[in-house]
């Protein structure tokens, strides 16, 4: 069922062929299929590839890979002398039965000089496997400190856009997922490779006739490949499809049980799941159905090596045109060649499975870095100018478009609050500032100076962007507030945890100040936790704060103290906040409006209710709390 | 083994398993069809006619149609049923959450029900066919050939036996070796696991601090980089033991060939057997240790399954909830708990001693530090865990006499996490009631202060929301829950009011929703807001799971305690601003 010339064409191709097995399909796995089909068309890697990127990027030497290979090889190919004695021996029984003349010392000698040989092999293939070990688990680990440290210098809004978990799935599995391929069966490919090439070499040197009788089992693998392709693709895409499917929903059916429980939905949500998994069986069956029948014909081929050579082999033995040493090659030489090449076919396989993980990781490699000058090159920033939007434009990785022209300023000593519904881009500009992004078109500026012209560390020193991530570290409570300025004092140190209100907890704790955050971190709500990030931020000597204002509302427990903390991270301070609750922000020099990605309106809370309808419809949705 | 019996236990038709297994076992009578053939052709020998030689085609031709017939019917048996075991499995997995206390779905637990459910199976049920099918082979395979040396010569039998037996132990050993030392190196994963998370984390907050020592940078880069370091010498060390045995075995499966080929002269030369059989033992050695060696290969991928199997069973066997035997509804929907104690660590109780009634269709706030046990109070209503000691009732009766559905058929739990499935806005609100129609549906979106952002959707109640909700912001998932309430119409409400706050943006209309769902009902709620506690009947305070205060607001705002520190702190909080 070869694909013509459009992915269309191929798709109802498939589609056709898919219905044409009679199942009946809940909308999600068509709508698969179809995604499966058109993503096949992609430029496929081969092995060689995907191995010099690997480890080139790995930075091992390919002269080491090369020296396991050759071991490998020398390895597997000493393996054989197994076979020669064998022949051997038969040969000695053969001259000791009819000629009588064959010492037994003979025997003995070839015996040890076998036993030596393997002895080779086992040193040899040991010391391959070694190195190529070695190497392997060796270049994981640098892919892996490699794709973490990466992470430091592409804009901080990939985390914004891919979770922590996923990149945490990405370092440890998703490179884990590589091993099998990398560790285990790339360096045995050569040399079990080597052997069967060998053998089949071998078999030619005692008779070319024998040599092709070896192959006679071909044709029956080959025929039994082609039973097990013919018409594989619709049921193969249909199984991938209902394996997705199900995955989706025991995720659904897993995560959804508390909800389902509350509302009796047990039956329903479990026979739902249920039907899925029915589903993927049934798939399975019609797909392995159909395969079990070519996959038996070839496996029954593969386990006949004699089937041709026996008969040829005795008969020249017969016709005298071979003697029972190459009698006895013939009967054991053809035994690994085609167990060689089905292991080489699963080996193959595995690596199929390989290559989209090294695209996953590849896209992270390759994220391109934040741009910006190196830490000694510091921009002259004029002290009277604030923070400066001049139509930028910017779309998130996916293409969607978050801000479509949006020019604004922000005053040095006032506080410009950014409002607007959700999803209207206040946080996206927030983080703009914070340098989260680079910006797709027009400028941000600090101090007159463009964003991409001041070297990061800069930035952070004089912005201080403050949101709702409590993050403690190892470290005592003290070190973890000391990040904000690390020439801090002890007493600043306290004083700034004064005024972020988290004084008292500190010293309730068993050792005060002393004590391990990360274990703390445990037993500390999160208003406190976040009370303590605030601390670091009132001692950071930033001059600009942007803020966003959710930060006051994570958790209501400490509401009233941490937005007492956050006045005091403010004061004294520029601010650029994002506004929720618009009663907090009424008294802001300048109210930016946004809607749908710009700025819909501007000005102080009064000008704005004259003239801003948007700003009139939130202000009336805002409702304070009132006593 | 193992996974044969597991296989069995849930294969609908373990007969056909079974009969698939030895299916499976006589396929590798084509290595005895080889052996046999090589044999007449030694005693034919010399004088090898094309009669013969025909004849020993025919031998070979039959031994690969007895391995192909019989090669499919174990597939098909065996592998089929096995599939169908595999998904019996998966089911008997999925019933048994079924059954569980709500206590029990913690996020962590949840993450790792997913696992087993979806990756552990899955890798078990590729990789237990392989485990089986290279076991079969060796052994039965081997068994044969051994079969035919014992028919040549009974002597040279026993060594071949003698060397076999010792090349299955010695793979025995590669397998446990392989069992012993994964979970090491999961261990080792999973420490890597955690210092990549809280690298990753603590960077994206580290770059917001140029500290000029950049020790805390330092610091996480180390701690990921022992962690690796760690996990690569521990995978290092266990390849060197390994591949070292390996590598040992296979040279002592080479060496066992070589000597039973030395044996088989020797004897020949002895003239205590005759030349044909002399020369076919000696060239069937690597015949019989092939299996053998393959075992080697497979022995490392499929070294986790015993493991994995155990961590199944694990799962299919959860502790279930025990259904109380009234099933009808409570007259009275009174809430009363008394002396109740516990804690999630028995040694370690939440609450003590707790004593309170809450009467039916009043308005219960509770109000409290955080930590001091409220969530917990309102969890045991919902009977997620039994109190150690103590009781809870409704409407008089113990919540253990209740059937579980009864009891939750009562409650609508409005929390702060809500799930929503991949489907339409109007079949996530509808779970609440299926048989309710499209236009009660719509009632209680729009009651639930939902209908305007929906009917801005691209396609409106039809759009579908994205696994857990995705599509949605939080504050609209949460009115989408509160919609649900709605339309479940449960005479008790119970109610976390920090949801609220997920979303200020649209806090007012949540806030409008909840006083719609609250109206009427018994309502038992974790008060945030200054309105809750000012209109309930009665405000519950708790303090390190001790009730301290109970009492109306003008009652308790009255006297110094923790209810009027929490009035102070709310009012401080709505009057905050920034500018």
């Amino acid at each position: 069922m070869r694909a013509t010339a459009t992915s269309e064409e191929r798709c109802a191709a498939v589609m056709r062929g898919v219905d044409a097995l009679g199942f009946d399909l809940p909308d999600d796995v068509r709508a698969r299929i179809q995604e499966q089909v058109t993503k096949n068309e992609e430029e496929p890697t081969s092995v060689s590839r995907f191995t010099r990127e690997f480890f080139s990027f790995a930075g091992v030497p390919a002269s080491r890979m090369l020296l396991s290979i050759l071991l490998s090889i020398a390895g597997y190919l000493l393996q054989l002398a197994g076979a020669f004695f064998a022949a051997y021996a038969a040969s000695w029984v053969y001259r000791a039965a009819t000629t009588g003349d064959a010492p037994f010392d003979q025997l003995v000698v070839a015996a040890a000089v076998t036993l030596g040989v393997l002895a080779v092999h086992l040193l040899l293939t040991s010391a391959s496997s070694l190195i190529s070990h070695k190497i392997a688990f060796t270049a994981l680990r640098q892919l892996r400190l490699a794709l973490f440290s990466r992470l430091s210098r592409i804009p901080q809004g990939y985390l914004i856009e891919n979770s922590v978990g996923r990149v945490r799935t990405l370092v440890v599995d998703r490179v884990g997922g590589l091993e099998d391929w990398i560790a285990h069966l790339m360096p045995e490919v050569p040399g079990r490779l080597a052997v069967p090439t060998a053998s089949i070499v071998l078999l030619f040197a005692v008779d070319w006739r024998v040599a092709l009788a070896a192959f006679a089992p071909l044709p029956l693998i080959i025929l039994g490949i082609a039973v097990m392709m013919a018409g594989c693709e619709p049921r193969m895409q249909l199984w991938m499809a209902s394996k997705g499917s199900l995955a989706a929903r025991a995720a659904e059916y897993i995560q959804g049980t508390p909800v389902i429980k509350a509302f009796l939905q047990e039956d329903a949500s479990f026979s739902r799941f249920a039907k899925s998994a029915r589903l993927y069986q049934d798939t399975t069956m019609a797909w392995w159905r159909q395969s079990w029948l070519g996959n038996g014909i070839t496996l029954a081929a593969m386990g006949s090596p004699f089937l041709a050579v026996v008969p040829v082999a005795f008969t020249l033995f017969g016709a005298g045109e071979l003697d029972v040493f190459r009698l006895g090659l013939c009967l054991t030489l053809p035994l690994g060649i085609l167990q060689h090449m089905y292991q080489l076919m699963s080996c193959f396989e595995l690596f199929q499975m390989a290559v989209p993980i090294w695209n996953e990781i590849r896209g992270l490699l390759d994220y391109p870095a934040l741009e910006r000058p190196a830490a000694s090159q510091r921009a002259a920033l004029d002290p009277a100018r604030g923070i400066a939007f001049t139509d930028v434009h910017f779309s998130y990785s996916d293409g969607s478009e978050a801000l479509g022209g949006v020019s604004f300023t922000a005053e040095r000593g006032q506080v410009t609050a950014l409002v607007g519904p959700s999803g209207s881009g206040k946080s996206t500009i927030a983080r703009l500032i914070a340098s989260f992004w680079d910006v797709g078109s027009g400028s941000v500026s600090l101090g007159g100076v463009n964003l991409r012209q001041i070297p990061l560390d800069q930035l952070m020193e004089e912005v201080s962007y403050v949101s709702q991530d409590a993050y403690l570290f190892e470290g005592t409570i003290r070190d973890n507030i000391r990040l904000g300025r690390p020439d801090a004092t002890d007493e600043e140190i306290v004083r700034a945890a004064r005024a972020a209100r988290c004084h008292e907890f500190i010293m309730a704790l068993p050792q005060g100040y002393d004590t391990d955050a990360g274990e703390a971190g445990g037993r500390l709500s999160g208003g406190e936790r976040q009370r303590i990030t605030l601390a670091r931020a009132i001692l950071k000597p930033a001059s600009f704060v942007v803020l966003d204002e959710a930060t006051a509302y994570a958790d209501p427990e400490s509401e009233a103290q941490i937005q007492e903390a956050l006045t005091e991270v403010v004061r004294g301070r520029s601010l650029i906040v994002v506004a929720h609750r618009l009663n907090t922000v009424r008294g802001a020099s300048k109210t930016v409006v946004m809607d749908k990605g710009r700025v819909a309106a501007q000005g102080t809370h009064d000008q704005l209710i004259r003239e801003s309808p948007l700003y009139r419809t939130l202000w009336r949705r805002f409702n304070g709390e009132e006593l | 083994m193992g996974v044969i019996k597991v296989i069995r236990h849930r294969s609908p038709h373990p007969g056909r398993y079974m009969a698939g297994i030895v299916c499976g076992i006589v396929q590798h009578v084509g290595i005895l069809f080889n052996f046999i053939a090589i044999y007449i052709g030694f005693t034919w020998a010399p004088d090898i006619t094309p009669e013969r030689a025909w004849t020993l085609a025919a031998l070979l031709v039959a031994g690969f149609l007895v391995t192909f017939v019989f090669g499919w019917l174990y597939s098909v048996n065996s592998n089929g049923e096995s599939y169908k075991a595999y998904c019996a499995y998966r089911v008997e997995i999925a019933r048994s959450l079924k059954t569980a206390p709500l206590g029990f779905f913690s996020s962590e637990r949840l993450s790792r029900i997913l696992f087993g459910i979806t990756t552990v199976i899955e890798q078990v049920e590729n990789f237990s066919s392989i485990l089986i099918m290279s076991h079969i082979q060796a052994y039965a395979g081997g068994a044969f050939v051994l079969v035919g040396m014992f028919g040549v010569s009974a002597r040279l039998g026993a060594l071949a036996l003698a060397l076999f037996a010792l090349s299955v132990a010695a793979s025995r050993v590669l397998y446990r070796m392989g069992a012993v030392e994964m979970p090491r190196i999961q261990e080792r994963m999973a420490q890597l696991s955690e210092a990549v998370t809280n690298g990753v984390r603590g960077m994206s907050v580290l770059r917001s601090f140029p500290a000029r020592e950049s020790s805390s940078v330092e610091r996480i880069h180390g701690a990921v980089r022992d962690a690796a370091d760690a996990l690569m010498s521990q995978q290092i060390r266990m390849e060197v033991r390994y591949a070292l045995v390996e590598k040992l075995y296979t040279f002592l499966t080479l060496v066992s060939s070589c000597v039973i080929s030395l044996a088989a002269a020797w004897l020949c030369a002895a003239g205590e057997i005759p030349l044909a059989s002399a020369l076919t033992l000696a060239v069937v050695g690597p015949m019989l240790f092939a299996g053998l060696q393959a075992l080697a290969v497979s022995a490392l991928l499929t070294a986790n399954v015993p493991a994995n199997l155990e961590s199944l069973e694990r799962l299919a066997r959860i502790p279930a909830i025990a259904d109380g035997p009234v099933s009808e509804a409570p007259a009275d929907r009174s809430i009363d708990f008394s002396h109740v104690t516990f804690g999630y660590d028995p040694s370690r109780p939440v609450l003590h001693d707790l004593t309170l009634c809450i009467p039916e269709g009043s308005r219960a706030a509770i109000v409290g530090p955080s930590g001091s046990g409220k969530t917990t109070m309102v969890n045991l209503i919902a009977r997620f865990f039994e109190p150690q000691s103590g009781e809870i009732r409704l409407g008089g009766r113990p919540l253990s006499e209740y059937a579980v559905d009864t009891l939750l058929s009562q409650l609508s739990l409005v929390f702060q996490d809500v799930y929503l499935f991949d489907e339409t806005v109007m079949d996530n609100i509808r779970i609440a009631r299926p048989s309710a129609t499209d236009e009660e549906v719509r009632e209680a979106a729009r009651r639930a202060c939902c209908d305007e952002f929906v009917e801005a959707l691209p396609q409106g109640f039809d759009t579908r929301v994205g696994e857990g909700g995705s599509r949605l912001s939080g504050g609209e998932r949460q009115r989408i829950s509160i919609a649900r309430a709605l339309l479940k119409d449960a005479p008790i409400i119970l109610l976390d009011e920090a949801t609220s706050s997920v979303d200020p943006e649209n806090e007012h209309e949540i806030l409008c929703a909840l006083d719609e769902l609250t109206r009427g009902r018994t309502v038992i709620s974790i008060a945030h807001r200054l309105s809750t506690v000012a209109d309930a009947d009665q405000i519950l305070v708790i303090d390190e799971g001790r009730l301290v205060q109970r009492g109306t607001h003008e009652e308790l705002s009255a006297v110094p305690g923790i209810y009027a520190d929490f009035l102070e702190a709310r009012r401080r909080a709505a009057t905050w601003t920034l500018a």
